[in-house]
Order: C-alpha cells, then sequence, then structure tokens
C-alpha cells in the first residue's frame, strides 16, 4: 500500500500517517510512487501551425498586462485616497497598516506613479494595444465614473485580490453597498493570506456600518481583530460599532483590549479619532442613541486611550 | 533533490531551454522586420535624456540596452548569459516556495526583458534580477489563485512542484495546486522548516543545526504545514509562529502594500 512507503525521513512519514487518519485529510488519497524522481516530462503535443503565440511571446504579453493593471490600481487608489468626502466610508488604514497609502495625494506619490507610467510607456514599442492602455491609465481620474471604470479594468485586466478589493471600496463609494459585501466576501472567504482576509474584514465591517447594520460590523471586525495577522484598526472600529450598537458590554471589553495594548498604539488612536471627528463633522454619520447611552454608562479611568475616541462620539 | 526540478533531468532542461530560445529567436526575428523594429518616441525621449551614453557601462548591459524587450528576451534566453536558471531556484529556496523553477523561469526571463529598457545599472545587477524574480513569483502564486478560484483545472504536467506534492503526499493531482498554494501562503519561517526538512529530506538534528529552531519548534513547524496542506487551509492546529507574514516584500513588491 502507498502509505507504507518510506518516501520521506520516518518521522515525516509518522506525521503524515497520523495526519492522514484525520477526517476530511487529503494525504495519502492515491497511491505514491516508489521514489520522488525521474518523473518524465509530458510530451508535447503536436500543434498545428499558428495554433498558439510562441511561449516568449506570451509571456512578454502577460508582463505588459499585468503592468498595466498594477498601473490601473495605482490610480484607483490614489484617487480613491484623495477624495476626503469618502473619509466617512473609506476603511480606515493606520500608517502602519496603509503603507504607501499614509502618503496618499502626496506629490512625491503622484510624482513616483507618474514615474512608472513613463517608465511603462516606454517599454510599449509604439501604436500597440496595449500603449493605448497605459494612455488610458495615465488619463486624469477625476469623477465616480473614472474611478469605477479603471478599478473594474483593473480587475478585468488580471483578477486579483487587490484589484477586487478596490472595485469593493468604489462599490462602497457609489453605495453600492450590497456590491462591496461582495467584493469583500469573496476576499475574505478565498484568500489564504491572512492578512488580506483581515483587511476584507475590515472592509466589509465599515460596509455594515454604513448601511446601520451595527451588529453584522461589529461581528466583521471581532472576526479581523482576532486574525493572527488581523490589523490594530479592527479593534478600533468594532469599538466605534459597539457604540452605535449601544453594546455595552463589548464596548467596555474593547476598551480594555485597547488600553491593555499600551501607548504604543496613541498615535493610531489619536488618528483615528481625528478621521471620526472629520468625517462627523462632514454630516457623513452621527452618533446613536445608543452611542449616547453607552458613553453616559461607562467610565473611563483618566489614562484610557478609549478617550479620544469617545471625544469624537460626544463633541 | 530539488522537487522544484523533479520533472526535468539536465537534458530535458537543455532542451526546454532551447526551446525557449528558439521561441525567442523566431519572435525576435519577426520584431526586426515588423513591429517595434523602429524607435519608439519614448526611446527617443530616453536617449535624448542622456541614456545613451549609459549604454555599456553597467553590468549586464550588453544584454538589456539598446533594444526591443522582445530581443531582450531572446538574448536573456539565449545561453542563460544572466544565470537567470539558478537565481530562480535561489529565489525559490529563500522564499520557501513550492513553484516550478522552469515555470518561474519562463516568467521571469519575460519580465526582465519587460523591465529592461527602464533599467540603467541601479539597483546592482543581482538586486534587480532578484526583484524580477520575486515579482514574477508573486504574478505565479496570484495567477494560481485566481485558478482556484474559478475552478479551472490544470494539468498534472503543468508545475513540477505540484507533482511532486501530489507524489509525496498521496495528494489527488486536482488538488495538489490547491494544495501548493496553501503552503505557499504559510508563515516564511514555518515554510523554510518543512523546505528544509521534507523537500531537502534534511535530518531534524540538521535542521536545527541551520536555525530552524529548537527541536519541538521544527516539530511544530513541519507539523503545522502538513495539517495545513492535509486540510487544505483549514487545520486547526496552534500556528508555531503567529503574526509571521507570508511573504517579505521588497522592491517594486513594497509599493503596492496599500492594504
Amino acid at each position: 500500500m502507498s502509505r507504507s512507503m518510506q518516501l520521506l525521513d520516518p518521522e515525516i512519514e509518522g506525521l503524515l500517517e497520523e495526519l492522514s487518519r484525520e477526517s476530511g485529510s487529503t494525504l495519502f488519497r492515491v497511491a505514491r510512487p516508489k521514489e520522488l524522481k525521474g518523473l518524465a516530462p509530458a510530451q508535447e503535443e503536436p500543434l498545428a501551425a499558428g495554433s498558439r503565440r510562441a511561449p516568449a511571446e506570451a509571456k512578454l504579453l502577460d508582463c505588459y498586462r499585468e503592468e498595466v493593471a498594477y498601473l490601473l490600481r495605482c490610480r484607483y487608489y490614489e484617487s480613491y485616497l484623495a477624495q476626503d468626502h469618502l473619509t466617512a466610508i473609506r476603511p480606515f488604514l493606520a500608517p502602519r497598516e496603509g503603507g504607501a497609502a499614509g502618503a496618499a495625494g502626496s506629490e512625491s506619490s503622484a510624482v513616483q506613479l507618474h514615474r512608472e507610467v513613463a517608465g511603462v510607456s516606454a517599454n510599449f514599442e509604439g501604436s500597440t494595444a496595449a500603449d493605448l492602455v497605459v494612455q488610458a491609465a495615465m488619463v486624469a481620474v477625476s469623477s465616480p465614473e473614472d474611478r469605477l471604470a479603471i478599478a473594474a479594468a483593473a480587475l478585468r485586466l488580471v483578477p486579483s485580490d487587490t484589484a477586487r478589493m478596490y472595485l469593493g471600496y468604489e462599490y462602497l463609494a457609489q453605495g453600492w453597498i450590497g456590491a462591496a459585501l461582495d467584493c469583500f466576501t469573496r476576499v475574505s472567504e478565498g484568500a489564504l493570506d491572512a492578512r488580506l482576509a483581515a483587511s476584507s474584514r475590515v472592509a466589509a465591517g465599515v460596509a455594515e456600518m454604513a448601511r446601520g447594520d451595527f451588529r453584522a460590523a461589529l461581528e466583521q471586525f471581532g472576526l479581523a481583530a482576532s486574525a493572527e495577522c488581523g490589523p490594530a484598526s479592527a479593534e478600533l472600529n468594532g469599538l466605534a460599532a459597539a457604540l452605535q450598537l449601544g453594546d455595552e458590554g463589548s464596548a467596555r471589553a474593547l476598551v480594555q483590549q485597547l488600553d491593555a495594548g499600551g501607548a504604543s498604539r496613541a498615535a493610531l488612536v489619536e488618528a483615528w479619532s481625528q478621521s471620526l471627528k472629520v468625517s462627523r463633522a462632514a454630516g457623513r454619520w452621527s452618533p446613536t442613541a445608543g452611542a449616547k447611552r453607552v458613553l453616559q454608562g461607562l467610565h473611563l479611568s483618566p489614562s484610557s486611550q478609549a478617550g479620544v475616541i469617545f471625544d469624537a462620539f460626544s463633541e | 533533490m530539488d522537487p522544484v526540478r523533479a520533472n526535468t533531468n539536465s537534458d530535458e532542461r537543455g532542451a526546454l531551454r532551447s526551446q525557449c530560445a528558439a521561441d525567442a529567436e523566431r519572435v525576435g526575428a519577426a520584431t526586426e522586420q515588423g513591429e517595434g523594429a523602429g524607435t519608439s518616441a519614448a526611446e527617443l525621449l530616453q536617449l535624448s535624456s542622456g541614456a545613451a551614453e549609459d549604454l555599456g557601462a553597467y553590468a549586464g548591459a550588453d544584454i538589456l540596452s539598446g533594444a526591443s524587450p522582445r530581443r531582450v528576451l531572446q538574448r536573456v534566453v539565449q545561453g542563460d548569459p544572466l544565470g537567470l536558471d539558478e537565481r530562480c531556484l535561489e529565489r525559490l529556496r529563500h522564499h520557501a516556495t513550492l513553484l516550478s523553477c522552469d515555470r518561474l523561469y519562463e516568467r521571469a526571463a519575460a519580465w526582465v526583458a519587460h523591465q529592461s529598457r527602464a533599467y540603467r545599472g541601479q539597483p546592482e545587477l543581482g538586486v534587480w534580477l532578484d526583484r524580477c524574480i520575486d515579482r514574477s513569483i508573486r504574478s505565479l502564486l496570484e495567477e494560481d489563485l485566481e485558478a482556484e478560484r474559478v475552478g479551472l483545472p490544470f494539468r498534472t504536467d503543468e508545475d513540477s512542484a505540484y507533482e511532486f506534492l501530489s507524489d509525496a503526499l498521496g495528494i489527488e493531482p486536482p488538488v495538489a495546486r490547491r494544495c501548493a498554494l496553501v503552503f505557499n501562503h504559510l508563515p516564511v519561517p514555518v515554510r523554510r522548516t518543512f523546505w528544509s526538512m521534507v523537500l531537502q529530506r534534511k535530518s531534524l538534528h540538521r535542521a536545527v543545526a541551520e536555525g530552524h529552531g529548537p527541536p519541538e519548534r521544527a516539530r511544530a513547524r513541519v507539523r503545522y504545514a502538513l495539517g495545513m496542506m492535509s486540510t487544505l487551509g483549514k487545520w486547526a492546529g496552534p500556528n508555531p509562529d503567529p503574526g509571521a507574514p507570508s511573504w517579505i516584500p521588497q522592491g517594486h513588491d513594497a509599493k503596492e502594500g496599500l492594504l
């Protein structure tokens, strides 16, 4: 029987044997070869003339397509972050989490992007269809329609979870919350990258907040926060959702978690609080009756970091 | 044994390279005669801005400069003067990523050619090549992930690493790509230990000596990797390296750290 073969170290074989007995295991489902090499490469099937492009050319075209998709994503995201009025529905990106997003809209970011677009343009050879796409990537992205078109084009060109997230952001910006949730759910359910999955849950939570389902939002933020690589903003958003829901117990627990994190998050909490204030001043949200009730009932210690967040709700 | 090369011996690899070079030759010849034969406006712009003086002034310039990406591709794969083949294998080892080296080579060669016009000697050639290869690895992983998402079938001979997994673990071939993807998204320390002990068949003692943690940690890593692959990512056992990234971004890759 295949499983009795010693292809690997005995200790590894023992582990395989043990794991294979567990329900649903994929191990030892088919016979193993006697040794792990010498497998013959597949024979190239004869091809009719012109039935395929040369592999080398095909790979180059893949590169062009990927580069253009990358630029479209950059174009989209830069424009997305530059829209102040989207603050209220934009998943909060702390500097540590956001990376390039932290410098969004800055001149250096724009110049860098322009250089990259120019660099890619230089890689295209004359009037090819791909060149036209690059030209499209250089067009100013000013309207919501432009942003939507670019986010959709990036996903169509090279499907990826990052592109899927961006399209979700845009759906959210357009107020199509169901469609946005669909994008975020596809990412969280399909992503193998734990960080990306957690980010998509935060985005889904923000979408739930936008449609007023604070309980669903709290659940999404909780899932994101419990992930091994969960973004810090998950807890902060969770606190906001708990407050809006009027869930004093959850709010209290999240305040304790926040304070247990120490002072290292002070800057993050402050930035997030500012973000809340800006979007509230813009009329994008207002505290619910439940939030006001919880704020009155919860007594924070003077040193609690949650104080600045509560300020955003009470001012 | 190198699982990423499990499918091909040196002769077969030579044949594959020759085929690749022949393809590029054909494309290159067509390019010389037709599309892209002239100098593009962008190229003129580069030349007028002084890039011409740089030609030949940096390592790899004889291969990478002064020609269309198609022509450069032809040069890159003809005898592999940049040593891309070995570099691909080294990067796969570095990241402990389960992908076929041949498949990566094809993608990386194209990416190097594609990026060649923007390269003027900075960063140093080796670093630049590694970035190109790393970008290609990410690209192939995303491609496979998307293929899995929509349920596209794959040929078992498509990627020797998948075939290796299927053989080594007794996994049904159609599940091997998913299994490899699960592995390739595990924390880097887990993958590196697994790579050392399972793929390179080093003893626990040696793996520990090479820095894969104390014995219990090394065992836990291998167990976690096998458990995750066995359940296609649904393993409930403890992650021995919680919070450790599955990829360490660098270069081009780092720019898109937007999420």
